[in-house]
């Protein structure tokens, strides 16, 4: 009598604590650390791109230009700078921040790119404060210096902004009321021959600029400190964008918007970007002609994990210090890879041991499937089929010439690589790129592939060999998608404990003493009666 | 599982004879004994068991030339590899003179070509994974006349699978054009089942189907009956002891003359056998765990092998 198996309670126990263990992590990080569980696409993020393109007068090339930078409502979270032959840094004034390329003088064509990745938030901007406030902090105080050229325009302005808001008692009344005339009672008019900041009071006529201008005035004559701001407005067309700009005006501790040119007043245009604040221009140059300058934006596509990383390292959050997330860029790429090999391994266990698919070897599905990574599908199916094709042909040849079993799969794989180079240099030739993405890791799994091969070729000939390889390719195909979705490899990313429950599965599998799938149709002749007889 | 048919049949899957027994009874170190057929003919020799007379052994290159001196004492001889797998690599010479030696399919060749090919298992030719091989040189079985209608070119051989040494299921494995001679069901050899209590033949499987027939001759492969079979019996019996394994299947040749001898053991047999058989191996096996086999003599095991097939096959008949 043999010992009967005690270990069942046991690989129950171990399992369990396995995959207890992942449930106990993953539900702490996800309460209360607050990581994201699934990933999805995030929708508030843009790419911002700037070109520049001018040409050199051979003089000393200096340009200047703002760029955005975290604020209330939005967040920069990737910026990428593009100078052929100029230098640059990046520089910050009165809380702008600025781009400065400069380069030695040079003539022709000169082209300045610059792309930012940002994520926005709808701002709520707070009414504005009925309170009067005598003194405002200094630095606050520039907003309030409203300096006309000329004196006797002041005066006007003066008179003028009394009868309009003399008795108002506060100042969301006072702005109110400017915002009012400047919105109701001022035409807008497309052009003026002249920039004046008086004369749209009296015409009542003014263009979109001189209203914008006038209103900055007008509410620091009043007291209220009042600031332009320039940006860019996203939105789901992808076309060249302007800068916009509107006024802000302080109201307790925070800037509330007023846009006289949309009529917004104390909101703002959801996926707004905040460039600069300030009446400097958005770009300065020197040493060039020809300018010309273009901004798009588009909605990014970004998955929620990647995201939460590139957030929470800006923030300083610690939860990350010993996660996955801190290891360097390059690291990161290559554990993402391997982490998904145990979920390979997995989908090969279930296919042998449930399903009853033979495959090449255990880990060989897993192998090829990771080299699909690197050579994409498509062309990783043509190149396996080849190898199999070629040990096929080499088998059916150098059978009738009795090679040793060494040399003959080093001639099988000595004729792959120079199938390789050959197709390399016709798809150079082509113009395609992808023949040459076969890299060394794709090689060496082809010739592991090869060796498995001829052995089952030696040992149950070429109907077994076929199937088998149809199996390897099938659950390498199965492996590779499942490797490949990218919400997966962010949830193994970001929760690696996943792994101990994968464990747990595993050990769980390893005990499976049920049919295979594949035991159904082989015993078909069982169930269909021919047991009877 | 609430309804499986395969279950209801007590058909043995691969997991569970992997995980239930083989991994349970079989410890690894063993399986060297069994996959190198020196080994176990040494071992089959120790316990008095038949096999095919091992005329000599080549193992170092050098030693080649020593296959034209065995030859001179032996008019018939068959060249294997010691750890080929599947009847690959096994040449058959069915008689030689100065002119060369005749192969089973009636070619000749020279000296220098079985040389050669000698080299060639020496190399790793057919041994997995190309490792350096042993030539056996031995004696070359002749067809029991039973057989002679149901075997395509080769010699059939019959299996007997051994659980803690009481045999609990048998088949006849007769080669097919299909498998080149070869009594490997996966090559397309046929499978016969056997009953255990007479030694008499049933159905047959080929390819996971059933066949009534050889595909090749078209004789019947029913209702055969097997000569030497208690004999079969005790040998298979005996193995557990000789290998150490519990879950085993011990190939069996008849020869014409010297009866029935032990070709070789194997740890992990397949399972086609229950399709042969019309019967599942599951219920056979539990049947013989409920008994404490090991204080049965040689003799009750093989009864108590033959009274649980019997009972499996009524309650299926049934």
């Amino acid at each position: 009598m043999k010992a009967p198996f005690k270990g069942r309670t046991e690989i129950l126990l171990i399992a369990s604590f396995f995959i207890s263990l992942f449930f106990g992590s993953f539900i702490y990080k996800a309460l209360f650390l607050k990581y994201p569980v699934l990933s999805k696409p995030v929708k508030n993020l843009w790419t911002f791109e700037l070109k520049i393109h001018f040409q050199g007068v051979g003089k000393t090339i200096a340009v200047r230009h703002y760029l955005p930078s975290d604020d209330v409502g939005q967040m920069v979270l990737e910026e990428e700078f593009v100078s052929r032959n100029l230098d640059f840094f990046i520089g910050k004034e009165g809380g702008n921040t600025f781009v400065q390329w400069i380069g030695k003088p040079l003539k022709g064509d000169v082209q300045l790119f610059y792309r930012g990745t940002v994520q926005t938030w709808p701002r709520t901007p707070g009414l504005i404060s009925s309170s009067l406030k005598e003194k405002y902090p200094s630095k606050v105080s520039q907003y309030l210096l409203a300096k006309p050229e000329v004196e006797s325009i002041a005066v006007e302005i003066k008179e003028f902004l009394g009868g309009l808001v003399g008795e108002k008692k506060n100042n969301l009344e006072k702005i109110r009321g400017i915002y009012d005339f400047l919105v109701q009672d001022v035409e807008t008019v497309p052009f003026s021959k002249e920039t004046s900041l008086t004369a749209p009071i009296r015409t009542r006529k003014a263009t979109i600029a001189e209203k914008k201008r006038l209103f900055i005035y007008l509410s620091r004559m009043a007291g209220v400190p009042t600031r332009a701001v320039h940006g860019i407005s996203f939105g789901q067309e992808i076309k060249q964008k302007r800068i916009l700009s509107w006024a802000e005006v302080l109201s307790r501790e925070a800037w509330v918007p007023i846009d006289v040119e949309n009529r917004l007043f104390a909101q703002l245009p959801e996926n707004l970007l905040i460039l600069y604040r300030g009446d400097a221009p958005f770009m300065d140059s020197s040493g060039v002609k020809s300018l010309e300058y273009g901004y798009t934006a588009k909605q990014k596509e970004q998955w929620s994990f990647s995201l939460f990383y590139g957030t929470a390292t800006k923030v300083g959050s610690k939860v990350h210090e010993w996660s996955l997330f801190s290891l360097p860029v390059e690291a990161q790429e290559v554990f993402r890879v391997i982490l998904m090999i145990p979920l390979g391994a997995l989908i090969v266990s279930i296919f042998r041991n449930i399903i009853g698919i033979r495959t090449f070897g255990t880990f060989m599905p897993v192998l090829i499937a990771l080299a699909f990574r690197n050579t994409k599908l498509g062309w990783g199916l043509v190149l396996f089929s080849m190898v199999i094709t070629l040990g096929l042909v080499s088998r059916w040849y150098m059978d009738r010439l009795r090679l040793l079993l060494v040399p003959r799969l080093s001639v099988v794989v000595t004729v792959l690589v120079i199938i390789l180079a050959i197709g390399s240099l016709i798809g150079h030739h082509a113009g395609t790129y992808r023949i040459l993405a076969v890299a060394l890791f794709p090689m060496v799994i082809m010739t592991m592939t090869i060796e498995r091969l001829s052995i089952i070729l030696m040992e149950r000939g070429a109907s077994d060999a076929i199937k088998v390889s149809l199996g390897t390719l099938l659950a390498a195909t199965f492996g590779y998608f499942a490797m490949s979705i990218v919400t997966v490899q962010d949830f193994f990313f970001a929760f690696p404990e996943v792994l101990f429950a994968l464990i747990g599965v595993q050990i769980l599998m390893g005990r499976y003493t049920g049919y295979r799938l594949t035991e159904y149709s082989r015993f078909h002749s069982f169930i269909t009666g021919g047991g009877k007889s | 599982m609430w309804f499986n048919p395969l279950k209801k049949l007590g058909i043995l899957g691969i997991n569970q004879r992997n995980a239930d027994f083989m991994l349970l009874v079989n410890p690894r170190k063993y399986y060297p004994l069994v996959d190198d057929k020196l080994l176990s003919k040494h071992l089959a020799i120790q316990k008095g068991i038949n096999v095919p007379e091992l005329y000599g052994m080549i193992q170092y290159h050098h030693e080649i030339r020593n296959v034209l001196k065995i030859a001179e004492a032996h008019y018939q001889f068959v060249v294997k590899p010691s750890m080929g797998s599947g009847g690959e690599g096994i040449l058959v010479i069915v008689g030689h003179d100065e002119t060369g030696f005749e192969k089973a399919s009636g070619e000749i060749i020279s000296s220098e070509d079985l040389m050669h090919y000698i080299s060639g298992i020496l190399s790793g030719l057919y041994s997995l994974g190309g490792q350096d091989d042993k030539a056996l040189i031995e004696y070359k079985v002749e067809v029991a006349p039973v057989f002679e209608n149901i075997a395509y070119r080769g010699i059939p051989d019959v299996r007997v699978i051994v659980y803690m040494g009481v045999p609990v299921m048998s088949m006849v494995r007769l080669p097919t054009r299909e498998s080149d001679g070869k009594a490997n069901l996966h090559q397309g050899a046929v499978g016969v089942g056997v009953d255990l209590n007479e030694g008499i033949t049933l159905r047959g499987v080929h390819h996971d189907r059933v066949v009534r027939t050889h595909p090749d001759t078209n004789q019947p492969i029913e209702g055969i009956k097997i000569p030497y079979w208690e004999e079969i019996l005790t040998i298979a019996a005996l193995s557990h002891e000789m290998t150490g394994l519990g879950y085993i299947g011990v190939d069996v040749v008849i020869d014409r003359e010297k009866g029935p001898m032990v070709l070789e053991f194997n740890a992990r047999p397949g399972l086609s056998i229950q399709i042969a058989n019309g019967s599942g191996l599951f219920p056979r096996l539990i049947a013989v765990d409920a008994q404490h086999v090991e204080e049965l003599s040689l003799e009750e095991r093989t009864r108590l092998g033959q009274r649980i097939a019997q009972s499996q096959r009524l309650r299926i008949l049934q």
